[in-house]
């Protein structure tokens, strides 16, 4: 091979060099959901061949089983459905936080907003039985609504907390010169601030959602009835049976689980990294 | 060309999230429900078509009774939090299953059912002392004995024949014997060394099966430190070394079944759920696996019950349509046992008598015929107390083993250990 052959390689594919580890590492796991959801309980189970890849040829069994055999799509509907809710309550409590927090002086602002960044860390399993009580009293046991109602607690401190950042980038001066021109502080704060953050109210939007997707905790704790699971409860209360795993079809959930997120991520990537590196400096 | 803008996409998902939203939105809530209901928490079962049944059977009990009863699945290690969480808010089901932590711990959330019990026990022969150990609270049944998981063994015959034992190893010193030799053929046994449900009832096999025990019958006092468990834990530590891989370390309550139908394995401390899996999914392997008993030791053979039972709670509605669903339950066992293939094992006498459902028509499975005659559960000799529940559930025997198995601490460190840790749970509840 030619030294000028090897400086183009070098140069061409050099830069994949280092971030293979890095693809391996969390490209891995999709790798072995999808050769699990197709390979035969055979397949999977002989250790005299190749785990990586098919000996037998594959099965839409599981998959069958998971769409036919649960309650599957009802329970990824109620996890959208969920998400896409807290996502809207979280926003509409943390956007006029955040900017109060940021933007007003008031008695206690600093030592409010401290105490509301430790709340997100009460884990939920202290928090769930407290909870129940208020879920009870609301009327909302095994109703997605009590989902909808429990989430906040632990997405609206951490996306309060982003988006109080976002709100401080925004340079008071402009503000202020709209309120001159006219505009009351709410009027500022819808035309002025929020047009501005938006990157940071998509990547709050988008921490919500993936907090709530992947919930586990208050779901078995406030749903019974299958029908109104969420996907990460479903999947695993109906497919993991004592010590018998479906392997095949929690790994179909698994893969089919991801696709909403993996979408969302798409869509929005550019502005999440933008939200991401913005909410970072001031 | 339409080409979907991010724009577009998002007001496409907002709008199905409120599309999708508006049926819940009018769907009424459990409590603005009129019609009499029984709601029911029971585990996800280990066999699919026992659920199939047990839901075709609510249904039928509920069209006949004109009393709705739902039953909800939940995952058997979830119920203790999700029994807390009703207990906490004093609403919830109606009935409660109880997987195998006893009834006085949650004695005080129960109702006393004793006149169900006696009607359901007169009925069908009277109740066995195991499901009294564990149904009754205070002396008097305060959950409904539904059925108790077995312990046998699971063997693959092939290999056993090739060792000179083509029935199993009937002792446990046979398994020792049986195991080494199969182990340096490239087919070790395997018992889960960690924290998971089947080591801690498998180790107590072999515990009591040597005299040994935690407690005495008085359940109070502690019998830890005793030649028997002595005996015991150098056998265990000779087992682990001589006829398994350190694998067993790491296992958790699926590892085994893994391990039986990667066709490596050859012999399982388990339910029979192992080898129905292994039946659905490799018709040859299953061919070779059959079921023994529980191996006996030098004292006597023993092995461990996981139990479930039923009990109303204090906060039902409905408790007298419970009780009569509970009862309704316990007639109709044969049917519910029929459809667990033969894993649900009876808590009537007068079901525990051969001809068992799928059992006595199954020769691999015959042997579990005789399972609740040497069945025993948390806390034998004694009785299953909170303190007991305590021990099992903080895995300090299976801490103790594992430390004794990999040379961590020497046969005195061990029990010395495992006594201290067991006299400070009891003197908890004392």
């Amino acid at each position: 091979m030619g030294s000028q052959t090897w400086r183009r390689i070098r140069r061409d594919y050099g830069p994949y060099l280092p971030l293979s580890p890095y693809l391996f590492v969390v490209l891995f796991p999709f790798y072995w959901m999808i050769i699990t959801a197709f390979k035969r309980d055979n397949d999977l189970y002989n250790l005299t061949t190749s785990p990586f890849w098919f000996k037998e040829p594959p099965t839409l069994d599981h998959l069958k089983l998971l769409i036919k055999g649960t309650l599957f799509l009802q329970w990824l509907q109620n996890s959208l459905l969920i998400g896409a809710l807290v996502v809207l309550v979280t926003l509409a409590l943390a956007l006029p936080a955040a900017y109060a927090l940021a933007r007003m002086r008031f008695p206690m602002a600093q030592p409010l907003s401290t105490a509301m960044f430790l709340s997100y860390l009460i884990p939920p399993t202290l928090l769930f039985l407290p909870l129940s009580q208020l879920v009870r009293g609301l009327g909302f046991i095994d109703s997605i609504w009590a989902l909808v109602l429990v989430y906040p607690s632990f997405t609206l401190p951490f996306c309060t907390w982003l988006l109080m950042g976002f709100v401080r980038t925004v340079p008071r001066e402009i503000e202020e010169s709209a309120q001159i021109d006219g505009c009351s502080r709410l009027q500022a704060f819808r035309m002025i601030i929020l047009p501005v953050i938006v990157p940071g109210i998509i990547t709050a939007g988008i921490f919500a959602f993936t907090l709530t997707y992947q919930e586990y905790i208050y779901a078995l704790t406030f749903i019974s009835a299958s029908a109104n699971k969420t996907i990460s409860y479903g999947v695993t209360s109906d497919l993991i049976r004592g010590d018998v795993f479906y392997w095949g079809s929690l790994m179909s959930g698994a893969l089919i689980g991801a696709v909403p997120v993996a979408v969302i991520y798409a869509f929005s990537l550019d502005h999440f990294i933008h939200g991401l590196t913005a909410g970072a400096l001031k | 060309m339409n080409r979907i803008t991010r724009r577009k996409f998002l007001g496409t998902a907002a709008g199905g999230a409120a599309v999708g939203a508006f049926p819940h939105v009018w769907r009424r809530p459990a409590w603005a429900q009129q019609t009499k209901e029984v709601r029911v928490l029971a585990w996800t079962h280990f066999v699919p078509s026992y659920d199939k049944w047990y839901d075709a059977f609510a249904e039928q009990w509920s069209t006949k009774n004109n009393v709705k009863v739902t039953i909800d699945h939940v995952p058997h290690l979830q119920i203790p939090a999700k029994i807390a969480a009703e207990i906490a808010t004093q609403s919830g089901h109606d009935i409660v299953q109880l997987v195998g932590s006893g009834t006085e711990k949650w004695a005080n959330a129960l109702l006393d059912i004793q006149d169900s019990a006696d009607r359901a026990g007169k009925k069908h022969g009277g109740w066995t002392p195991l499901a009294e150990n564990y149904a009754k609270a205070n002396g008097t049944f305060h959950s409904m004995p539904d059925f108790f998981i077995d312990f046998p063994g699971l063997y693959r015959k092939d290999l056993w024949t090739e060792v000179g034992m083509p029935n199993g190893p009937d002792t446990w010193e046979d398994l020792r014997v049986g195991g080494a030799k199969l182990k340096a053929k490239g087919f070790p046994l395997g018992i889960g060394l960690a924290h998971h449900d089947d080591a801690r009832a498998s180790w107590r096999a072999i515990m009591w099966s040597y005299g040994g025990s935690e407690v005495a019958k008085d359940g109070k006092t502690i019998t830890y430190n005793s030649k028997e468990v002595r005996e015991a834990l150098k056998f265990n530590k000779a087992l682990y070394k001589e006829c398994m891989t350190p694998e067993v370390l790491a296992w958790d309550d699926s590892s085994n079944n893994r391990f039986l139908a990667s066709g490596r394995g050859s012999w399982i401390h388990n339910p029979i759920s192992a080898y129905r899996s292994i039946e659905g999914q490799n018709k040859e392997l299953a061919d070779k696996i059959w079921v023994q008993l529980s191996p006996k030791g030098p004292v006597t053979r023993r092995s461990f019950a996981n139990c479930r039972s039923y009990g109303v709670t204090k906060f039902s509605k409905n408790a007298d349509a419970s009780k009569a669903f509970l009862e309704a339950l316990v007639d109709n066992y044969r049917d519910g046992a029929k459809a667990s293939t033969g894993y649900n094992m009876p808590f009537l006498k007068a079901y525990a008598k051969p001809p068992f459902p799928v059992i006595s028509d199954d020769p691999k499975l015959k042997p579990l015929e005789q399972d609740a005659e040497y069945h025993f559960t948390t806390g034998y000799p004694g009785p299953l107390t909170p303190a007991a529940d305590e021990v099992y559930q903080q895995f300090v025997m299976v801490d103790a083993l594992a430390q004794f198995c990999t040379d961590k601490m020497d046969l005195e460190q061990t029990v010395k250990w495992g006594e201290e840790k067991i006299k400070g749970i009891h003197a908890k509840f004392a």
